[in-house]
C-alpha cells in the first residue's frame, strides 16, 4: 500500500512542474522504477489513477522504464544485472552475490501541453 | 521535437524534464530529523516487524532494565488505538501514539511531529515502534540511526526471504519469543541463515521478552549505538 503515497507524490511533482510552465495538463509521465525498490508497478498505477483525479494530470498516461539492479558474484566476480535479491551467481552457480542499485524510484520528464 | 523549445512539433505539446526522486520529500525530513538527533546525541531506533512479533513487550522489558540509568522515549505507530502507548508509560518511558489511519507505515514527517511532542532529553534511546508490517516500512527512511528487525520463533525460519526487502533494510535482527522453541520446528541458526541470504552484514540476538533471556546482549547492543552516536 505504500504505492498509494507515491502515487500521491508522483502527481504533486507532475502538476508543480507543469504549474511552474504554465501548462493546462500533463499528457505523460515518464517513471524510472527501480526492480529492487520494493514497488509494484501495477499497484504505483492503480493508485496514480486515484491520486491524479481532480487535478490537471487527470488524464495522464504513466509510461514506466524498469531498471534492474547490478549482481556481482563474490565468488567468480561475474557482474549482471538482477531483478530480483535472491540469487544465485549465472556464471558459477555461487549464492554469495552483492547486490548494488535497482532501487530507484523517480520521475524523469513529463509531457504537457 | 522542436529544438528550440523542446516541444513536440504537433498540438503544442512539450516534454519537460523533471528529474526528482519520489521519496525526495521523506529523505528531506529524515535528514532533518537524523540532524536533530545528532546535535542532541540521541540514538534512535526504527523497530520494524510483522504484527505480534514482540515489538511492545520488549519495549517493556527494556524500558524497566533502564530505568533510572537511561532516558527512553518511544513514538508508537499504529493504524488505531492508543493502546500501545498506554502500554509503554505504564512501563515508565514517556510515549507519544501516532496512528496512521489507513496507512501501513510511518513516515519521516509523522515522526518530526512526533519528536516535536516528545521533545526527547539530550543522550535519549528514542524508539520508533513502526507499524506492524514487513513490507512498506522498508522504504521509508525516518531519520534513524538503525533498523531493528524483530521476528517471533513463531513465524518460520524462511521470514528474511520472503520478505527481503526488510531484512536488508535492518542492522540487526531479534529472534524473539525463545522460550516456545521446544514446541516448533523451527531452527534459530536456520532463521540466521536465511537472514544472511539477503543480508551478510546482519547481526542477530536472540531473546526473550518474557523472560529476559537474551537480554543482555541486546542492552549491550544498544550501549555499543549509543557511543557511536555520542562520537
Amino acid at each position: 500500500m505504500h504505492e498509494l503515497s507515491l502515487a500521491c507524490e508522483i502527481v504533486d511533482l507532475a502538476c508543480e512542474t507543469a504549474a511552474r510552465e504554465g501548462a493546462a495538463a500533463v499528457e505523460t509521465i515518464e517513471l524510472e522504477v527501480g526492480l529492487l525498490s520494493g514497488v509494484m508497478a501495477d499497484a504505483l498505477v492503480f493508485g496514480f489513477e486515484a491520486a491524479c483525479r481532480g487535478t490537471i494530470a487527470e488524464d495522464a498516461r504513466i509510461e514506466l522504464e524498469p531498471v534492474p539492479g547490478r549482481g556481482e558474484c563474490r565468488a567468480c566476480g561475474r557482474v549482471f544485472s538482477l531483478d530480483a535479491f535472491l540469487v544465485k551467481c549465472p556464471g558459477c552457480g555461487a549464492a554469495g552475490v552483492e547486490v548494488s542499485g535497482g532501487d530507484v524510484l523517480r520521475i524523469k520528464a513529463i509531457t504537457v501541453r | 521535437m522542436c529544438g528550440d523549445c523542446g516541444c513536440s512539433g504537433e498540438n503544442g505539446s512539450r516534454r519537460l524534464a523533471v528529474e526528482r526522486d519520489l521519496l525526495a520529500a521523506n529523505a528531506g525530513a529524515a535528514a532533518a530529523n537524523r540532524a536533530f538527533f545528532a546535535e542532541r546525541g540521541i540514538l534512535a531506533l526504527n523497530l520494524v516487524s510483522s504484527p505480534g512479533s514482540g515489538k511492545t513487550s520488549i519495549l517493556e522489558r527494556t524500558i524497566a532494565e533502564f530505568a533510572g540509568t537511561v532516558p527512553v522515549a518511544v513514538i508508537e505507530g499504529d493504524q488505531q488505538t492508543a493502546n500501545d502507548a498506554e502500554r509503554i508509560e505504564r512501563a515508565g518511558a514517556r510515549a507519544v501514539q501516532v496512528n496512521t489511519g489507513s496507512g501501513c507505515h510511518l513516515d519521516a514527517r509523522m515522526v518530526a511531529d512526533a519528536v516535536a511532542g516528545l521533545d526527547p532529553a539530550p543522550g535519549s534511546v528514542v524508539f520508533i515502534e513502526n507499524v506492524g508490517n514487513l513490507v512498506c516500512p522498508a522504504m521509508f527512511d525516518l531519520g534513524e540511526a538503525a533498523k531493528v528487525a524483530i521476528v517471533s520463533v513463531t513465524e518460520g525460519e524462511d521470514k528474511p526471504e520472503k520478505y527481503p526487502y526488510m531484512f536488508r533494510a535492518a542492522s540487526l535482527c531479534l529472534i524473539n519469543k525463545t522460550d516456545l522453541l521446544p514446541h516448533l520446528d523451527c531452527d534459530p541458526a536456520r532463521l540466521r541463515q536465511s537472514g544472511l541470504a539477503v543480508n551478510p552484514g546482519l547481526e542477530f540476538i536472540e531473546l526473550n521478552a518474557k523472560t529476559g533471556q537474551g537480554f543482555s546482549s541486546w542492552l549491550d547492543w544498544i550501549g555499543r549505538e549509543r557511543r557511536r552516536v555520542a562520537g
